[in-house]
């Protein structure tokens, strides 16, 4: 009974917690303008998130150790550094992201100014990240971010035509009015915001934070390939909310509260209050985990005491990365930039960022010194290898489409 | 000689604007044109979504701050892009496409500006009122939209 409810837990945490500002925004934001013609990104992406997961998950529940603490020991330094200097960059830029999330949800349930909420968030976070627990974390803000399934309760309640919302997503094709890079643009913003660097980072890491081992492996893949899919039906309701309600009317999505309204058509008030309840879990969630992630990846390339599975006082120079991380994130909102256009951003050079984070995964995977008899099989290694050449294109792609669409203009 | 970042500076404004979409000089009649439509396109997004917040508003069926909170952010949005076009250098002949295009953006704003009024005052009436400006606004993007495409 009690593996049960383990299992059962671990599935509706990683449900709640897949989502994050940069899936509830680009989500929206695509389905708006493209309908659900680009719903196979989104199935790519979580299928590619599901295979690198579970090989970092994998390796943290037989090697004891989190992916990217063997990254430098087994790659050297240099591959190291590069890999913690670009996968760092995009998470602390994903970490303000948010951040600008919460308070912006915030913004929607008081009316009080998001950049006042924005150090008060910002000493929350870090409250919570020094002082809570990894599984309270965890548990807590991926169950109440279960919340975001009222977008899929607000699909049905929409009354579509099924038919043609699956003949949509099943055949894509690029609206007459769109340009094919813009087309293009959003599918990398899509994949880059379904792959998001943190996630393997936090799931790596969280494995050694929660001491699983070899028996934990079945939960671990019941988390990996339950979990995330139906994450990713909610990052699929959100687009189809707006492909019902925000297309039709001509809205283009550019801020928080336009992602909320089609909740508010279909279910009224209490459907919008679980909206906003979900918006603050989502991000909140997700800003924990990425608030870890920036001072993982930084502790594990320069072999500090990290995690909270320590006593604060054991593994300072990791919590005074978290700390220093939270007020660079708090300077940077009060600049006044818009957190909406740094989520927009943060998807693309997720993108860019990828292969760095992705391919050192294959490679210790795949190496018997750590893995043992668990190294990669056939199968892991085939959609890892087909995954690790898309990554490459998505990525070299990225920044001309980008310059070439003036972002998605 | 060294290249010092100085060097760079130039090349990274650039690179700047064209990542952030920011507004840069119009090189012809057709890339102002094209920077009409996208203005117009943008402003009858934000009165759309002003549309779609007071009807809800109406219906009872959205929380007061969260409406007043979207409203007042497309009312913010229509200033940046009335703004954002104002300040292209209009090619010569195109001074009256530049006219029609701020003098809309501007009676949108102020429609979703009197939404924003009504939506925090909550009177039915002010809402009925702020609905038909609101629609009037949107059909004359529309025009635009259609005649600039």
């Amino acid at each position: 009974m009690k593996k049960v409810f383990s299992i059962a837990l671990g599935v509706l945490t990683a449900i709640g917690g897949f989502v994050d500002i940069g899936d509830m925004v680009t989500n929206s934001l695509v389905g708006a303008r493209f309908g659900l013609s680009l719903a196979w990104v989104v199935v790519v992406g979580v299928l590619g998130i599901c295979v690198f997961a579970e090989m970092s998950g994998r390796v943290a529940a037989v090697s004891g150790r989190a992916t990217f603490d063997l990254v430098r020991e087994r790659l050297g330094p240099r591959v190291g550094l590069a890999n913690l200097l670009a996968s760092m960059a995009v998470t602390l830029l994903t970490f303000v992201a948010e951040i600008g999330g919460v308070a912006l949800a915030l913004e929607l349930a008081t009316s009080v100014n998001y950049l006042l909420w924005i150090p008060l968030v910002a000493a929350a976070v870090w409250l919570v990240l020094w002082r809570t627990k990894f599984s309270i974390i965890e548990n807590v803000f991926g169950l109440l971010g279960l919340a975001l399934v009222v977008f899929a309760v607000a699909v049905w309640q929409l009354g579509p035509d099924w038919g043609m919302l699956w003949h949509d997503a099943t055949h894509p094709t690029k609206p007459g009015t769109e340009g094919l890079p813009t087309y293009l643009y959003y599918a990398v913003a899509l994949f880059g915001a379904a792959m998001t660097p943190y996630e393997v980072f936090f799931f790596s890491s969280g494995g050694v934070e929660e001491r699983w081992r070899e028996s934990d492996l079945t939960t671990m893949r019941n988390n990996v390939f339950v979990g995330f899919p139906l994450g990713g039906l909610l990052s699929l309701a959100i687009a189809a909310t707006a492909a019902l309600v925000l297309l039709p009317a001509g809205i283009q999505v550019d801020t928080l509260g336009q992602v909320g309204l089609p909740v508010a058509v279909a279910l009224g008030k209490l459907g919008l209050a679980v909206a906003l309840l979900g918006f603050f879990a989502a991000t909140f969630g997700a800003a924990c985990e990425t608030g870890l992630s920036v001072g993982y990846s930084i502790a594990q390339y320069f072999g500090w005491q990290w995690g909270k599975y320590v006593r604060p006082r054991q593994a300072a120079r990791f919590h005074l990365v978290l700390l220093l991380s939270a007020v660079i994130a708090a300077a940077v909102l009060l600049t006044t930039i818009d957190p909406i256009k740094v989520t927009e951003y943060s998807v693309v050079f997720s993108a860019v960022a990828l292969p760095l984070t992705y391919f050192p995964i294959l490679v210790v995977a795949n190496d018997p010194d750590y893995m043992g008899n668990r190294v990669n099989g056939r199968l892991a290694n085939a959609l890892g290898t087909v995954y690790l050449v898309l990554i490459l294109i998505v990525a070299l792609a990225a920044i001309p489409l980008m310059i070439a669409t003036k972002a998605g203009m | 000689m060294r290249p010092t970042w100085r060097s760079f500076g130039p090349a990274l404004l650039v690179a700047g604007q064209l990542l952030a979409g920011c507004v840069t000089p119009a090189t012809g009649a057709d890339s102002y044109h094209d920077k009409a439509s996208t203005t117009v396109g943008a402003a009858a997004s934000e009165v759309a979504t002003a549309q779609l917040t007071v009807r809800l508003v109406r219906r009872d069926r959205i929380q007061k701050p969260y409406a007043d909170e979207t409203v007042t952010a497309s009312e913010t949005a229509l200033g940046s892009i009335g703004n954002a076009f104002g300040s292209v250098q209009p090619p010569t002949g195109d001074d009256r496409l530049r006219d029609e295009v701020t003098t809309l953006v501007s009676d949108a704003e102020d429609a979703v500006a009197h939404a924003r009024i009504a939506v925090r005052r909550g009177d039915s009436r002010d809402l009925a009122d702020a609905a038909r400006e609101l629609s009037r606004s949107a059909h004359q993007l529309a025009k635009a939209q259609q005649a600039l495409s």
